[in-house]
């Protein structure tokens, strides 16, 4: 039971106030993580594991809300349709968030699934194993484990900071960590992937990031709710002021107003910052929440 | 074959665990000292699908239930059962013993035959040394006549992260002749670890959404591990359904939401979710093997009352206009959309004009009456509903029409809402023909507490719903007593769910007379 307005975490239902018999109870929108890729089979029943990276890098001392994730999977060369299973094993102190995978998968069809991977604080630095076992084979994923400062962040300054927000709706998974994991799809942003505010047409919202020392910033990219469900000409964000702390004061450095794609750039003068702020001033269609997928600082 | 769990039954491998239990099976059961941690038995029992001569004895092996495997080694185990005609089990009817296997997540059906019809029994199991939970069940009448009365509850929506599970406790307390459960039993949703509503903390591998066997598994284990949900299942056989929760939110046939899972996933996703759905209930159809399962199926209590439980998900086409509240949508007029699909609607059709019941009743999910959501001049009709397939609801109310169906009494889930209404031949023409009544259910916990200020008062009328006679926005489910005379339905309320121990009230009785089409207040 959903309908589109109120899976997208909308008020509470309302005091019967008109002749209307009932209003929808929200839900949050799905996050299905599997995927399936077909293939053709040559019947040897062998079930081989896969993995969407050939290694994980999982930061240290990062809020739990954002684990580091990696997809998982197995291929199936029987004959026949079947469930499989294939199991999840990995070094401590390291925790995942499945200890199997088991699926129905179709011959010849590789099937993946989103694996969670915390690390507790006081974790060593270092190189970890994640293995993928099936009767067949083990496939073992290195997963190394660095600091936050060591991380090997492409030129994004925002990657794995700590982020503050005004708030976070509780009916699905919205951590404000998200905005800063390095993944800009909006597929599954409910399930962990992106930030939603707990204040429904209340302006502004805000969500901060410190970037862990002064840095230079010149750029800031912006990736809001964009899928062909929600699409952000409805669902985005629209009019924002991208700020920045310097000298311990905020200062306005861009100002983004009726935007209605996916993703905004905004460029300005380079000033010397600590942090880096999204002041969420208006969204579109309903205008009632900031859904913020990624933001990204240079 | 590989054994993925990390702990053994009992300490023992399998082969030790079937040689553990070779007592004298004629002696009446004695509990050995618990080993504890090693209660195989955590998700309860549960019986289902009565007929006249048997029942549905299920239950699920896990001595760890948030563990995928129930925390079980990757092997068989040796379940033996019995029934009895008391709950001391003195004067045992049946016995026997079965095997729970891990491809099925150590669950068992046992379908316990030879019983006499409207009957009270008790059953229970052992396994590991360890005896179950005693439940009590009831067979379905004899299919001749009779009987001259039955009482049955019926429910739906159950959102673990929601609230507690008080109104299954009031159900179990009414030990009703059968359940009804009408879908939402089980949300897809990841949960978060404070555990929502409910604020108990839930381990880390809840956050993501169920889409495997193996996250569904351990969904099944956190609801089932509910003690209220155990009770509601230990006091009465339930008859299950399943809506749109139990796989993917307003799934529709092969199709998931829109634009983001694509048929492929979805019928990977959906597999699973059957699978799951079948380990965990207490139904006699065959487990599903992929993404395809027939749970339509047909119960007859004497010639009081005929139960139609229906799939309105797996067969139907997609929600048009982009699913949602639409006005204006004329695609939804279509007559070649389908609800139930072809074999599903003619299989239903044929069995009402067969029906020799006073009562024909169709267990299923989604509203039926037309629901007008907005005041204005156009009609503003959800397109997951009924309304969005006007031909196929209008095919069944005609078609109930043409056979001179005696009775028609839909029951329906899904909305979050106790409602009572006619069934009419034209709902845009309130002085048309009255079919039948629809009775709706409200949610067990899903959305929360509610608001004891909504709704229509009992007998009143909604304006832009006319056949619409009750509603109340609280959480629920609704008690029945049919006799050949009349069917009375009490909408039964909690006045809260974010809390355990809330209280039961009636917040309407409402009666439909034998013969005469309608909703009334008692």
């Amino acid at each position: 039971m959903r309908t589109l307005i109120a899976a997208l975490a909308f008020a509470a239902v309302a005091t019967l106030t008109t002749a209307a018999a009932w209003a929808p109870d929200p839900e949050p929108p799905s996050s299905v993580s599997v995927k399936v890729k077909p293939g053709s089979s040559t019947g040897t029943g062998k079930l081989t594991p896969v993995a969407g990276a050939e290694r994980l890098v999982a930061p240290l001392g990062v809020d739990p809300a954002c684990p580091a994730k990696i997809d998982i999977g197995m291929r199936s060369d029987a004959k026949k349709a079947r469930f499989a299973t294939m199991n999840v094993e990995i070094d401590a102190p390291l925790t995942a968030s499945r200890t199997m995978l088991t699926s129905y998968l179709p011959p010849g069809h590789e099937v993946r699934a989103k694996l969670l991977v915390a690390v507790p604080p006081g974790t060593e630095q270092g190189e970890y194993g994640l293995r993928l076992r099936t009767p067949a084979e083990t496939l073992t994923v290195p997963v190394e484990v660095t600091t936050v400062d060591e991380l090997d962040n492409g030129g994004n300054l925002a990657l794995r900071r700590p982020v503050t927000a005004s708030s976070q709706h509780a009916s699905a998974n919205y951590p404000p960590c998200s905005v800063v994991d390095g993944d800009r799809s909006s597929n599954g942003w409910a399930g962990g992937n992106g930030w939603n505010d707990a204040t429904g047409r209340a302006w502004p919202d805000t969500v901060a990031i410190a970037l862990g020392g002064a840095k230079q910033v010149s750029r800031v990219d912006l990736y809001t709710l964009d899928t062909e469900r929600y699409p952000a000409d409805t669902y985005g964000l629209r009019d924002w002021d991208v700020q920045a702390q310097v000298g311990g004061q905020w200062q306005t450095v861009a100002q983004v107003r009726g935007n209605t794609a996916g993703d905004a750039r905004s460029d300005f003068a380079p000033v010397t910052a600590d942090a880096v702020r999204i002041v969420a001033l208006a969204s579109n269609g309903a205008n009632d929440y900031t859904r913020i997928i990624e933001v990204e600082v240079r | 074959m590989h054994r993925p769990s990390r702990r053994t039954f009992l300490g023992l491998g399998g082969s030790a665990l079937a040689l553990a239990f070779t007592t004298n099976l004629a002696d009446p059961w004695t509990a050995r000292a618990a080993v504890k941690g090693d209660n195989p038995f955590r998700l309860g029992v549960a019986s289902g699908d009565p007929l006249s001569d048997r029942v549905i004895l299920w239950t699920r092996l896990a001595t760890d239930p948030l563990e995928p495997l129930g925390g079980l080694p990757f092997g068989k185990i040796k379940v033996e059962w019995e029934i009895a005609e008391d709950e001391t089990f003195t004067r045992r009817a049946r016995h026997g013993s079965t095997l729970a296997h891990p491809e099925y997540g150590h669950s068992v059906h046992v379908d316990a035959k030879g019983l006499e019809p409207g009957r009270e029994y008790f059953y229970r199991f052992r396994a590991g040394g360890e005896i179950s939970p005693v439940g009590r069940t009831k067979t379905a009448p004899a299919t001749g006549g009779g009987p001259e009365s039955m009482r049955l509850a019926f429910a739906s929506c159950a959102a673990w992260q929601d609230g507690y599970y008080t109104a299954y406790r009031h159900l179990a307390e009414e030990e009703p002749d059968v359940v009804f459960h009408l879908g939402d039993y089980l949300y897809e949703f990841g949960i978060l670890p404070m555990g929502g509503n409910r604020k108990t903390p839930v381990p880390e591998q809840f956050r993501v959404q169920c889409d495997t066997l193996d996250r569904f598994r351990i969904q099944y284990g956190l609801y089932k591990s509910d003690p209220d949900l155990q009770a509601a299942h230990h006091r009465a056989p339930w008859i299950v359904t399943w809506d749109d929760h139990e796989v993917l939110d307003n799934w529709a046939g092969p199709h998931g939401p829109g634009g983001e899972v694509t048929e492929e996933d979805f019928l990977v996703i959906r597999a699973n979710a059957f699978r799951a759905f079948w380990e965990n209930m207490p139904i006699r159809v065959p487990a599903p093997e992929g993404p395809d399962a027939r749970i339509y199926r047909r119960f007859t209590f004497g010639d009081l009352a005929e139960f139609n439980v229906l799939d309105t998900r797996q067969y139907r086409d997609d929600q048009l206009c982009g699913d949602g509240q639409q006005i204006g949508c004329d695609e939804r007029l279509d007559p070649g959309r389908q609800m139930l699909g072809a074999e599903q609607e003619k299989w239903l059709l044929d069995g009402l004009g067969a029906s020799r019941a006073r009562w024909n009743v169709l267990a299923q999910q989604i509203a039926m009456m037309q629901l007008d959501f907005a005041p204005g001049p156009e009609q503003q009709l959800s397109m997951d509903l009924w309304d969005g397939y006007k031909a196929a609801k209008d095919r069944l109310l005609h078609g109930m029409i043409d056979r001179e169906v005696s009775n028609p009494v839909v029951l329906t889930g899904d909305i979050h809402c106790n409602m009572a209404g006619d069934l009419k031949a034209n709902f845009d023409d309130p002085s048309s023909r009255t079919v039948g009544v629809e009775l709706v259910c409200t949610s067990i916990s899903s959305g929360g507490n509610g608001n004891p200020n909504q709704g229509i008062p009992p007998g009143g009328a909604d304006p832009l719903n006319p056949h619409l006679r009750f509603s109340s926005y609280q959480r629920g489910y609704v008690s029945c007593e049919v006799t050949r005379d009349r069917w009375r339905s009490d909408f039964k309320v909690v006045p809260y769910v974010d809390r355990p121990g809330a209280p039961i009230t009636t917040r309407a009785s409402l009666v439909t007379l034998d013969g005469a089409p309608g909703v009334n207040v008692l």
